[in-house]
């Protein structure tokens, strides 16, 4: 299954940022990571979108060896600018942490040390990968990154403590933490879900900003499928421990190939949709990882299921792009009937389908 | 408008509500408010607007400092004890966190049953009325003997609603129901819930920081800024034409599938202040109107009705209207 992409692959120049080919991650017995492709190229934005216990976290601390103590990679090949990652180098794998892969988590506060200034934490980060600039040359460089991800008075900023940091801001030195030591990539998991709206707005601008000016590649990790498809060129849509849409933002809304996909964005309040009209939801639940269904685990809650959709492993099916789209913004889909998805058009087209 | 319909079932006058001893601060600072039979009002907000606060102080599970709330005339800060106990089946509120709210060595039946209990329902027809609410939210059959923690998040705030709704409140708050579930669970508990306020002529309070969620079910929606209600409208109006440059900025932050922005996004200068200042309007210190006007920084301003032809459209600022945000440019329409 995970070898579905190698012709696209060889049709890239440069090597990828970061590219994951067929991981897989077990905690125990139970596989919650089923053969996951991602490939990130240099400056690029792309979301990772789920529901709870999809594997989209599990994605992101795989990718920067941190799983928790009985997870652990259990296939795929991991290259971060063409080095193959080797996680049971732990020194190797502290090399790349922060200087080739960062992470930034959900939760700014417990992300600080609530006992060391920000200055110092921020130090840590660029000593930890440089050890012998002078301390001048680091504390400067300590406020040239506030500057960067936006907090004023950057001296001041400096010798103060997380806790007198708002939320957004604390977002903000966790960020320039992340940053510090110019990784390829940097990943964000669901960076703003405890943030307010407004401070929302400013840290994914901030975000987009990074990679216009650092050229950093930015993996957004999140369940909010509005604010991937706004920030990010394209999208994977996870479902139960497998990646099963691929896709261009722009095509995203209106063009999604797989019936999980549709479903999420059909079940959104958004803007234009009538007031009176209900929104449509998914049926049922997302299987427990330790007794998949046979076949496509999304076919028991799905409208477009057929008999033959539980028989087998659903086929990877690229769907055509529109002209002039890109060699590498592909768009595929792991459902066999992912071409007529596609072509439904209406939403409300979908209810009159026959139930498999 | 207002003058053909009755009078509000829920009415709110300068509610206030301070926390922290001497020097403290007003978290609710002079609320008012009417919510009429069969609406559903929203108030929306960020962290700190004092949205919940107001949630608890409704149903009295916090006391208030001062101000009145009215439900059918009958000023609820002056009940207590047995009077209070029967007021209370007239509102009930459901809250945020699905996990927390429920009791885990309650069977489902149990949970919902309680309420009934307490108010002196007898048995034969709390069973009744329990499988009749549980049929209603989807969970009929085997789920009343199952206990909350076999259930997911989605499964446990239907059960909630089930709890509140059993006892057919006269206004039920909704205090963020559906922030803690999947989106594709939200859907499925707002059209629960839309479906049984049609069905049971329901009043609900619907405090959410969702604004999507608010445009889709509200009728109306309050916009709350550090405690005060800096604009209120029809769910229309609101979202077509804010005119409070907060409620402006809110909306247009709020993300959007690509493809279905119509605004561009307006960010909004500096980082939300904790309290409130002592002078001048609360939002001044970040608007891009009036931080350097002095009127905005010296008077608070007031409710008003600037649009004559919606008088129920109200904003507390001195230039409403005047930040707009500017439409998306489309493709087409760059040269």
């Amino acid at each position: 299954m995970s070898t579905t992409t190698a012709a696209a692959a060889t049709t890239e120049a440069a090597p990828a940022a970061l590219s994951a080919k067929g991981l897989r991650v077990a905690y125990g017995d139970v596989e919650v990571v089923r053969g996951v492709d991602l490939v990130v190229r240099p400056g690029e934005r792309v979301g990772v979108v789920g529901e709870s216990g999809c594997g989209k976290s599990t994605v992101a601390l795989a990718l920067m060896g941190l799983l928790a103590a009985g997870g652990s990679v259990t296939g795929g090949v991991v290259s971060v600018s063409g080095t193959r990652v080797d996680y049971r180098d732990e020194k190797a794998l502290d090399r790349m942490r922060g200087s080739q892969l960062s992470l930034v988590f959900q939760d700014p506060l417990t992300s600080l040390d609530p006992v060391k200034s920000i200055g110092a934490q921020i130090a840590e980060a660029l000593r930890r990968h440089s050890p012998r600039t002078s301390r001048a040359a680091v504390r400067a460089r300590c406020a040239e990154l506030l500057t960067a991800v936006g907090v004023p008075e950057p001296e001041r900023r400096l010798k103060q403590y997380p806790h007198e940091f708002s939320g957004g801001m604390r977002q903000r030195a966790l960020i320039a933490i992340a940053v510090a030591n110019d990784p390829a990539v940097l990943i964000a998991d669901e960076p703003t879900t405890a943030l307010d709206v407004t401070t929302q707005a400013q840290v994914v601008d901030l975000l987009d900003s990074l990679v216009d000016r650092l050229g950093v590649a930015v993996v957004l990790v999140t369940h909010d499928i509005g604010l991937v498809s706004e920030f990010c060129d394209r999208v994977l849509v996870m479902y139960a421990g497998r990646v099963v849409e691929e896709v261009p933002s722009t095509a995203l809304f209106g063009g999604a190939a797989h019936p999980y996909t549709r479903a999420l964005l059909e079940s959104l309040p958004v803007p234009g949709r009538p007031r009176g009209e209900d929104l449509a939801w998914i049926p049922g639940a997302p299987p427990p990882l330790a007794a998949l269904p046979p076949g496509c685990s999304f076919a028991p809650r799905c409208t477009w299921a057929q008999p033959e959709c539980a028989a087998g492993t659903p086929p990877r099916v690229v769907v055509p792009g529109a002209p002039g789209r890109g060699a590498h913004e592909v768009h595929a889909a792991e459902c066999r009937r992912a071409l007529e998805v596609v072509t439904s058009g209406r939403p409300a087209d979908r209810q009159e389908e026959p139930r498999g | 408008m207002a003058d053909e319909s009755p009078a509000p079932l829920l009415r709110v006058r300068d509610l206030r509500r301070s926390y922290g001893g001497p020097r403290s601060y007003a978290v609710l600072d002079g609320v008012s408010f009417d919510v009429r039979r069969g609406e559903t009002v929203g108030v929306v907000g960020e962290s700190g607007c004092g949205k919940s606060t107001l949630a608890r102080a409704l149903v009295r599970l916090d006391p208030v400092d001062d101000g009145s709330v009215e439900l059918d005339g009958v000023d609820l800060a002056s009940l207590h004890g047995a009077a209070l106990r029967r007021e209370r089946r007239r509102f009930q509120m459901v809250f945020q966190d699905p996990f927390g709210s429920l009791d885990p060595r309650m069977t489902v039946q149990q949970v919902v049953e309680q309420p009934l209990a307490v108010h002196g329902t007898p048995p034969a027809e709390r069973r009744r009325l329990v499988a009749e609410m549980l049929d209603d939210v989807g969970l009929g059959g085997d789920f009343a003997d199952r206990l909350p923690p076999a259930l997911s998040g989605g499964q446990r705030q239907r059960v909630a609603i089930a709890r509140a709704l059993v006892l057919r409140p006269d206004i039920t708050v909704l205090d963020e129901p559906i922030s803690a579930l999947d989106v594709s669970v939200q859907a499925q508990v707002l059209t629960l819930l839309r479906r049984e306020q049609r069905r049971l002529g329901l009043t609900y309070l619907f405090i959410t920081h969702d604004l999507s969620a608010a445009e889709h079910f509200c009728d109306r929606v309050m916009v709350l800024y550090l405690g005060r209600v800096v604009e209120t409208a029809t769910a229309e109006e609101l979202f077509a034409s804010p005119l409070h440059p907060y409620s402006a900025a809110l909306l247009s932050a709020a993300p959007q599938p690509r493809g279905t922005r119509q605004r561009e996004r307006i960010l909004l200068r500096g980082e939300p202040l904790a309290r409130r200042p002592e002078v001048g309007c609360p939002f001044a210190s970040r608007c891009p109107v009036g931080h350097d006007r002095e009127v905005c920084r010296s008077t608070a301003p007031a409710l008003t009705a600037p649009v004559a032809d919606a008088p129920g459209h109200q904003v507390a600022c001195h230039f409403p209207g005047e930040l707009v945000a500017r439409p998306v440019e489309r493709a087409a329409a760059a040269s």
